[in-house]
């Protein structure tokens, strides 16, 4: 009874421990992100992040209004072009992928018509198997 | 333990999406698989404000003096998504000690929130030395709130954070539909929340806060009604210019209100933001 407890102590503490080493580890990757849109760009206020392995992916939807430029962000690790991003539309067409472009850490979007679109993002399996993703998103002032 | 934001999801490609679980697995890696939320940010609505000339309303704002209400973390973190809105509408105008005034405002519930003693004091100060400037005042007062939504979303406060997100976008629908009758432009934008309305619904759902619940059925009503809005998509394949790193967008997209529903859209945002202020 009392290993059992003690077990489940340790489990516990080793769980904090690696969750607070993970998010901080997602902190140091979102400051060095978040530079990308920091000039002449605005924040939309939120952080994407996640922790991804081996072929995970993950993906979120999001608007582009008419008439703005918007710059995407995506990094992760602790050097550049470790993140593929793409970005699709509400029927799955493919308008950019970083992959067509050295995995490039950041690109920007032009829209003349507001649009839904979905940004995914996957470790590139050649240079990482795990690690946290970071996406932020601005707009052009 | 659950270091994760309600509002982030990973799935296996070409797979449905996970249900939504957080937690460590027992490598010890974080697992998130909540649903990542993206919340139209209150900027560009001030940015199209700009756009259109639209003459400063003082009947769009949440007064100051409302502040004094809200007396549990609920309202609080509504209220300072509807101020933090109100300030980025607030910088399209020359308004001096207004604009201090709901910085302040801000800043108070920020430290109520526990939010201002854990973000770098530097930005506040920025913020607060350039309320004179408009750029200023929208990039600055974005960092403050993702610094905000970074701290609560790391230090298991999610649903904090998701309040101030549902209480920006209440206010930023607000002013919208209340030019919306006289302005064609803003009148497509309140229309496009159609595309927001699903992630709004996720992150609504998710609430499980008691002083929360009685906005819950109103705000998923809203999401109801802009999802239903017709809408017409043709894609057309965009055009890359590689030594920019830019991608223009072409496709066309356009989504349908009639006055009628518009009016009831235009019913229900009042009725939630009447909730949410007084």
């Amino acid at each position: 009874m009392i290993m059992s407890q003690c077990k489940n102590t340790l489990v516990f503490a080793a769980a904090m421990f690696f969750g607070v080493l993970s998010y901080a580890q997602c902190d140091e990757i979102a400051n060095r992100c978040q530079e990308h849109i920091r000039e002449n760009y605005i924040t939309d206020g939120q952080t994407y992040r996640v922790l991804l392995s081996g072929d995970e992916a993950t993906e979120f939807q999001t608007t582009f209004y008419k008439g703005n430029t918007y710059r995407i962000a995506a990094c992760s690790g602790a050097s550049e072009n470790n993140l593929i991003f793409r970005l699709v539309d509400q029927d799955r067409n493919v308008l950019f992928s970083n992959s067509d472009h050295a995995t490039t850490e950041y690109w920007d979007f032009f829209t003349d018509s507001t649009m839904s679109v979905m940004v995914e993002a996957q470790l590139d399996k050649n240079k990482t198997d795990s690690g946290c993703a970071v996406i932020v998103i601005g707009f052009k002032k | 333990m659950c270091l994760s934001s309600c509002t982030e999801k990973t799935k296996q490609p070409s797979q449905p999406p996970v249900a939504d679980t957080t937690g460590i697995s027992s490598s010890g890696t974080m697992r998130f698989e909540g649903v990542l939320v993206s919340v139209p940010s209150p900027a560009q609505v001030a940015s199209l404000i700009q756009k259109q000339k639209i003459a400063f309303n003082d009947k769009h704002l949440n007064s100051i003096q409302n502040r004094s209400k809200y007396l549990n973390q609920t309202k609080k973190a509504l209220n300072l998504g509807v101020y933090g809105t109100d300030l980025a509408y607030l910088s399209n105008y020359e308004m001096g000690q207004i604009i201090n005034d709901y910085f302040d405002v801000i800043a108070s519930l920020s430290s109520d929130l526990g939010i201002l003693d854990n973000i770098d004091k530097k930005l506040v100060t920025r913020l607060g030395n350039n309320l004179d400037n408009r750029d200023s005042i929208l990039v600055l007062n974005g960092e403050l709130y993702l610094a905000g939504d970074h701290y609560l979303k790391a230090n298991n406060k999610p649903q904090i954070s998701s309040m101030i997100l549902i209480g920006g976008w209440i206010e930023s629908i607000f002013i919208t539909c209340s030019e919306a009758p006289a302005n064609q432009e803003l009148r497509n934008r309140l229309a496009e929340q159609k595309y927001a309305a699903q992630n709004m619904s996720m992150l609504v759902e998710k609430m499980d806060d008691p002083v929360f619940s009685p906005l819950k059925s109103d705000l998923i009503t809203l999401c109801n009604q802009l999802q239903s809005l017709e809408s017409n998509y043709e894609y057309k394949q965009p055009i890359t210019d590689k030594r920019e790193k830019i991608t223009y967008l072409r496709s066309q997209s356009s989504v349908m209100m009639t006055d009628e529903q518009l009016a009831q859209i235009l019913e229900q945002i009042q009725k939630i933001r009447n909730f949410i202020i007084e």
